[in-house]
């Protein structure tokens, strides 16, 4: 298991070390400096590092990196898992989790430190359990404020849902859902998908009191495929609501959200890859696929998902780039959006690469937006604040070339666009319905969002 | 520049890669939109080509700009032209198209009136340094060397300009053309152009040893005034000491000339050395003084010992040498246990060394590695029969804790001097044997290949090394290569000691099993074939024999399955004929090259100035003096064959009242004609193969230091198809290549290349060992006199272009086919031909080789049945004369010919008489005969 656990500024100097066994000396601390931090950025580091019979596990986070040293045989991936939830940690201690953060509360770090590793083996990392005993408050306050009784501590953290305590009221008992997916797309210069998958997350944030049992419904391809009457189930919850922007339209699931362009035209989604918060009881997913949880206070990750079937492309982009002899290189860009038209995307960015020796950009674009030639990135920037759904915009540039000395063919890298689309999934995912249960049987609100992200969206020209 | 300043200021500021590279574009394509304006200036464009040069330096491609940069070249302004160069040598390849542009404004710039601006050429010649200047601009630089109205900086400049240039492209700057007239710069007032001249002359020496030969007389005359005259400016005395580097260089110049022949010049060498010597008596305190004394001193002991003229002092230099390998100094310690070994290389008597052997021996702890391998270099140069078995116990000691590094080294050098020195049979094979078990992981193979072919060799030592092999086996640790030499040995000798005790056949298979477990499978391959052999040798034990084979033949290995498998099938074969012949004895290995010694010297390693001397004794620095020699005369014939100036060099040697009569004389190998045989031993050799052919197809022609060329030859009278091969024997490639033969009356024989093949058959370069090939197709068309000429045109890197000319060995004797008729049609016809008496053809010839047996005429007859005739058995009524008839076919006609051959052994004299139907026919063939007989 882990023998001890470093975390370094962007320098390499070291801000904490703690170890955890005997077996490692405290200057492996500078080994790791040495042999990974202040080797040459042109080569590539792996998180792991072994050298000798020590392993070096380590992420870089903002200007930190958070290194765990193994003697033995560790699991890489729970290792990595550890690194993330420390960081998960951090972040929701300190807000931002930087060298700075690092300095200021380097005690209450150590304290977290000493916490959640015990002789090298992971212990309970939920944020929620361990804010309880672990505060940020000085300790003349602590000693004022009347600190749960270590009893009830033992009970939390030993207990089934050791992610929450069981004591939570809250006067509305509200939850949110956010479903944010970011696509991936790679298009050949003829216009077929090369490559095309989505990556989901859904985030809930639940302010409930109690101890709630929670259902979530998707539309699972396995789900509907194999209970086709289940549909009629999300009329009879009639609870749910949907958060378009602000303010929130609300709208009943019941409705089967047919005012949600991109979203839930009734096909079910094939999804692969699940992977769920700790609370989801994964027997219950296993044998029977529903999903049902008590969910921990406030925001969590819900669970991720992927699919690469049906991926529905928000953006259609028709570049035409032709290379007239060695001085110019002339652009036609069409962009076609694929959503409603009720919705529209916002923040959209369309990067056109440029020959490395352009010298004069003539650009027109005839629709929304702006574009300008940015030589720091040699590329054409368009920028477009919103774009309606069924709209189309185009571009057209002609760049000036510099003779070059010993003519190189340019390499034609692809387009690449970034976006947001709100209330449209590009897989087609649909949240069918929530249902909470308590014993002092409660009425909840339940809202739901959707994002679409653009996540490397690329088009060969 | 302050747009520079900022760039630079701005980059230096990046935090990161990726935000430098940000900028690096932005600047970049500031740069491109401005050269693309017609009106940039040129303040302008220099701002921007430094800006460029920055990136390219931190590592940025720049694609663009090196136009603006030659345009900064053509500028008139001094900062500009100044920006311009050495944007355009950094910035420029060597194919660069612009580079053209540039030769044209160096060559402008380099006649330039202001000096500043011909020195900026001159740098930037340097910095190039492309073949198209080399070729171009080598003779303005010159100009500009010897050019009295240069400064004495641009003269420096220029020196060193061309040793860049003759560095990097020797054939390209023709120094042949112009060394005989910077030679005497050597001896400029100027002590800085007398030390960049000396450099350049250095590199030329040692590529045109012949043309810069006067460069050592100027030498040490510069010498005499530096070191015994005085004659020095105060500039340049460094720490007391005149002008140091100059010393040494000239010291070290000196290194690649013989001594020279004039005793007056001997002695005034011999009197500088002395001087130098005595001067470095007193020991200096200052460091820097210190260094430069010794650094002279170093080399005027390695000049010295080169020279080789004066016991005396070389015995000095030893008595100082060993003052030095004792000294504290590490630098001084290695000097002088390098220069002891050059010193050992050269000297005849070791004993002045050997009294330091012990000190040698304690270098070989040295704390410096370097100080160790010169050591060990040492003790390998002096070891002679009287200390080597000292030496190589000292060796083989200190082999255990020398450094890994080094151990290979060591061990190839033990092998070595053990074998050269070994005079007790023991000796040698106890210490080859503790060789291979201390330092076998770290040598090849050739150490035990050797120690095997060497046992194999020597028959005394065969029981010896039996023995030894045995005990090695049955010691309790053996080493790999032990364990191979071991088990090889006792396979073939095995049966010698079998009577002895504790050497039953039994008990060698068992020592022999008992280690085979533990060693690698090449080791075990050794192993199972000496099994194989112990069956042949030692019937008695075939079955176990036959148990251990058989254990191998499921191995997984597939050497050892195979082998196992086929010795097991050889032991149980019915009928025991292929056993002991498979088995047979193995014959003593052909006397050859040691491996060792040729590892040794592939380790030499190729250093920008070409050694004088390599490491080891007196007999491998004797040879390769020898070969150098032999190639400095090869070459300065090589150079009046080529006759550019026959008449200069026929003076040189003649003096001018002989310079008329040998003119003639220095043209003749090429114009001899087949009848007169020059004295010149080489053309003599090579006469020597033309006559070979006359009578043999195929063979060498020619036989040079350069070049080989071969000749193989198809007749079909009146045709025939010709092949001539060269071959490659320089170390360097040959460029240039043409090979065209002319015959000497076209009406009479037509040659020209074999139809069929391309033009592109002979390749442009032909490296060391590469052979080339062109066939040409002969028709006779009529009887004819003279030979067809070959013309063999190439160029050596770095000399100029040889065309040599030999004689094509086709002749009308070539064209004749043998017939066969009745003894009494011979003299029939003899005498029919005899009593028109006009086509006959007798010569007496000298033979000395009939003398001695019977294979005289034996070779006579083959000469004779070589040359087309059809012998005819019994047709003279004395047994040993040769009686030959054959038909030369032109296309003019077939004649008959008829030979006699009468040998007389008593006298040493041979008639040959040959008659014909045409004289010419006649007359040919005689005067072949004729010319095979004289260089026989």
């Amino acid at each position: 298991m882990l023998s001890a656990v470093f975390i370094y500024n962007q320098k390499g100097e070291v801000l904490i070390s703690r170890l955890y066994r005997h077996d490692v000396k405290r200057s492996v601390a500078d080994v790791f400096r040495v042999h990974v931090i202040s080797s040459p950025a042109s080569v590539v580091r792996s998180p792991v590092t072994t050298l000798g019979s020590t392993s070096f596990f380590h992420i870089r986070y903002d200007n930190l990196w958070l290194c765990a040293v193994a003697k033995n045989n560790a699991s890489a991936a729970m290792v990595f898992e550890f690194l993330y939830r420390l960081l998960g940690l951090g972040v929701s201690y300190f807000g931002r989790f930087d060298e700075e953060a690092v300095k200021n509360n380097f005690v209450l770090v150590y304290e977290l430190l000493d916490e959640i590793l015990d002789f090298g083996y992971p212990q309970n990392m939920e944020v929620d359990t361990l804010k309880l005993y672990v505060t940020t408050e000085s300790v003349r306050s602590r000693n004022v404020v009347e600190a749960p009784a270590p009893q009830s501590i033992t009970m939390q953290a030993t207990g089934a849902t050791t992610w929450r305590r069981n004591d939570i009221v809250y006067k509305k008992n509200e939850a949110f859902v956010d479903v944010i997916e970011s696509v991936n797309l790679i298009l050949s210069a003829k216009g077929t998908v090369l490559r095309a998958d989505v990556q989901g997350q859904i985030v809930m944030r639940s302010f409930l009191s109690g101890m709630p049992e929670c259902k979530f419904g998707l539309n699972d391809k396995l789900v509907l495929d194999r209970d086709p009457a289940s549909g009629t189930i999300v009329n009879r919850s009639g609870s749910m609501r949907v958060s378009g922007g602000a303010p929130p339209p609300s709208r009943s699931m019941g409705t089967r959200a047919g005012g949600m362009g991109g979203v839930g035209d009734g096909e079910s989604v094939e999804i692969a890859d699940c992977q769920f918060h700790q609370c989801v009881r994964l027997g219950r997913f296993d044998t029977d696929r529903t999903i049902s949880f008590i969910p921990p206070d406030g925001e969590f990750e819900l669970m991720r998902y992927r699919t690469t079937e049906n991926v529905n492309l928000p953006f259609k982009v028709l570049p035409v780039v032709r290379e007239l002899g060695r001085s110019c290189v002339e652009y036609e860009v069409l962009i076609k959006s694929n959503f409603s038209a009720k919705l529209s995307a916002t923040n959209m960015v369309v990067s056109i690469p440029t020959p490395p020796n352009a010298t004069k950009c003539r650009i027109k674009v005839s629709g929304p937006g702006k574009a300008k030639y940015n030589p720091e990135e040699n590329a054409i920037v368009w920028r477009i604040s919103r774009f309606q759904g069924l709209q189309e915009t185009s571009l057209t540039a002609v760049v000036d070339l510099a003779p070059m000395t010993k003519p190189t063919p340019w390499s034609r890298p692809p387009i690449s666009l970034d976006f947001q689309v709100l209330m449209f999934t590009a897989s087609g995912l649909l949240v069918r319905f929530l249902k909470v249960f308590e014993r002092s049987n409660y009425q909840s609100v339940k809202w739901v969002r959707y994002m679409t992200k653009a996540g490397s969206y690329e088009i060969r020209i | 520049m302050k747009g520079l300043t900022v760039f630079i200021a701005d980059l230096r500021k990046c935090r990161s890669h990726e935000d430098e590279e940000k900028r690096v574009n932005k600047e970049l394509a500031n740069i491109r939109t401005k050269f693309k304006e017609p009106s940039i200036n040129g303040y302008n464009r220099k701002k921007y080509v430094c800006k460029l040069l920055y990136m390219s330096l931190l590592g940025y491609e720049v694609n663009f700009g090196h136009r603006e940069a030659v345009e900064l070249v053509d500028s008139t302004k001094y900062s500009e032209k100044q920006v311009g160069y050495l944007a355009v040598s950094l910035l420029m390849e060597d194919e660069s198209e612009y580079l053209r542009a540039v030769v044209r404004a160096l060559r402008r710039d380099m006649h330039d009136g202001s000096e500043w601006i011909v020195c900026l050429a001159l740098n930037a010649i340097s910095n190039i340094g492309s073949r198209e200047m080399a070729e171009v601009l080598t003779s303005d630089i010159v100009v500009q060397l010897l050019s009295p109205a240069a400064s004495m900086f641009i003269k420096k400049k220029a020196a060193l300009c061309l040793l860049r240039l003759v560095r990097r492209f020797p054939e390209a700057v023709k120094a042949h053309q112009w060394v005989g007239r910077i030679t005497p710069y050597l001896g400029h007032r100027d002590i800085g152009v007398t030390q960049s001249v000396a450099s350049l002359m250095t590199a030329l020496a040692q590529q045109y040893p012949e043309e810069t030969r006067k460069a050592a007389s100027f030498a040490v005359r510069r010498l005499k005034s530096l070191v015994i005259d005085n004659e020095y400016t105060l500039d340049y005395v460094y720490y007391k000491v005149p002008a140091p580097w100059l010393q040494i260089k000239l010291l070290r110049l000196l290194q690649y000339y013989p001594a020279p022949e004039s005793s007056e010049a001997r002695s005034t060498l011999l009197s500088i050395l002395r001087h130098i010597i005595d001067v470095s008596q007193d020991v200096p305190r200052e460091l820097q003084q210190m260094n430069a004394q010794y650094s002279i001193l170093f080399e005027a002991i390695n000049l010295g010992i080169h020279l080789d003229i004066d016991q005396g002092l070389m015995q000095e230099c030893a008595v100082l040498l060993g003052r030095f390998i004792t000294s504290r100094e590490t630098n001084v310690r290695y000097l002088g246990l390098e220069t002891m070994s050059h010193l050992a290389a050269y000297i005849d008597r070791l004993d002045s060394i050997k009294a330091y052997q012990g000190v040698i021996v304690q270098s070989l702890r040295d704390r410096d590695i370097s100080v160790r391998r010169r050591a060990l270099d040492l003790l390998y140069s002096m070891c002679d029969v009287e200390n080597a078995k000292a030496i190589v116990s000292e060796l083989l000691r200190h082999m255990a804790m020398a450094d890994v590094a080094l151990r290979e080294e060591m061990a190839l050098k033990v092998a070595i001097l053990t074998e050269k020195f070994a005079t007790e049979y023991g000796w040698y094979v106890d210490v080859m044997m503790r060789l291979v078990s201390l330092a076998g992981d770290h040598m090849g193979d050739e150490v035990w290949h050797r120690i095997v072919q060497v046992i194999l060799g020597n028959e005394e030592l065969q029981v010896y090394a039996c023995k030894i092999s045995l005990q090695t086996l049955k010691a309790p640790v053996c080493h790999e290569s032990a364990f191979k030499v071991s088990a090889y040995v006792l396979g073939e000798f095995g049966h010698l000691i079998a009577n002895a005790a504790d050497s039953a056949p039994i008990d060698q298979l068992k020592a022999l099993q008992s280690k085979m477990s533990s060693t690698s499978h090449s080791a075990r391959a050794v192993a199972l074939t000496t099994v194989g052999k112990f069956i042949n040798l030692f019937p008695e034990i075939k079955t176990l024999c036959l148990r251990v084979l058989d254990r191998y033949r499921g191995a997984l290995d597939a050497e050892l399955q195979q082998r196992a498998c086929e010795y097991y099938a050889l032991g149980t074969l019915e009928g025991d004929e292929l056993l002991p012949t498979v088995f047979e004895e193995m014959p003593p290995f052909p006397e050859r090259q040691s491996a060792l010694m040729s590892r040794l010297l592939k380790r030499e390693a190729n250093t920008e100035d070409q050694r004088t001397w390599v490491v080891g004794g007196r007999e491998i620095n004797r040879e390769r003096r020898g070969v150098m020699s032999g190639a400095a005369s090869n070459d300065s014939r090589e150079a009046v064959e080529a006759s550019a100036m026959p008449v200069p060099a026929a003076s040189q040697t003649g003096g001018p009242a002989g310079g008329s009569t040998a003119a003639p004389k220095a043209d003749a190998p090429a114009a001899s004609s087949a009848s007169e045989l020059p004295t010149d031993p080489s053309v003599a050799k090579s006469m020597r193969n033309y006559a070979r052919l006359l009578w043999e197809n195929d063979g060498i022609l020619f036989d040079g230091e350069e070049i080989q060329v071969g000749v193989m030859a198809q007749y079909k009278p009146p045709g025939g198809r010709i092949g001539v091969f060269l071959g490659n024997r320089a170390t360097a490639p040959l460029y240039n290549i043409s090979i065209t033969a002319r015959a000497a009356d076209g009406t009479q024989l037509d040659i020209q290349p074999a139809a069929g093949q391309e033009t592109e058959q002979i390749p442009e370069s032909l490296m060391p060992l590469a052979q080339a090939r062109v066939f040409f197709d002969v028709q006779c068309k009529h009887v004819f006199g003279a030979a067809p000429t070959l013309h063999i045109g190439y160029t050596v890197a770095g000399s100029a272009p040889t065309v040599s000319e030999l004689q094509l060995p086709v002749t009308v004797g070539h064209f004749m086919d043998p017939v066969t008729i009745s003894v009494a049609d011979f003299f029939a016809r003899w005498k029919q031909l005899g009593d028109s008496g006009i086509a006959e053809s007798q010569h007496v010839l000298p033979s000395a080789f009939l003398t001695k047996d019977a294979a005289g005429l034996e070779w006579l007859r083959s000469v004779v049945g070589g040359m087309g005739f059809a012998l005819i058995q019994g047709a003279d009524p004395e047994p040993n004369n040769i009686v030959g008839v054959g038909i030369a076919t032109t296309q003019a006609g077939r004649f008959g010919c008829l030979v006699r051959v009468e040998p007389k052994p008593a006298h040493g004299l041979t008639r040959v008489t040959l008659r014909a139907t045409n004289a010419e026919v006649a007359r040919s063939i005689g005067s072949n005969i004729k010319m095979v007989f004289e260089s026989k």
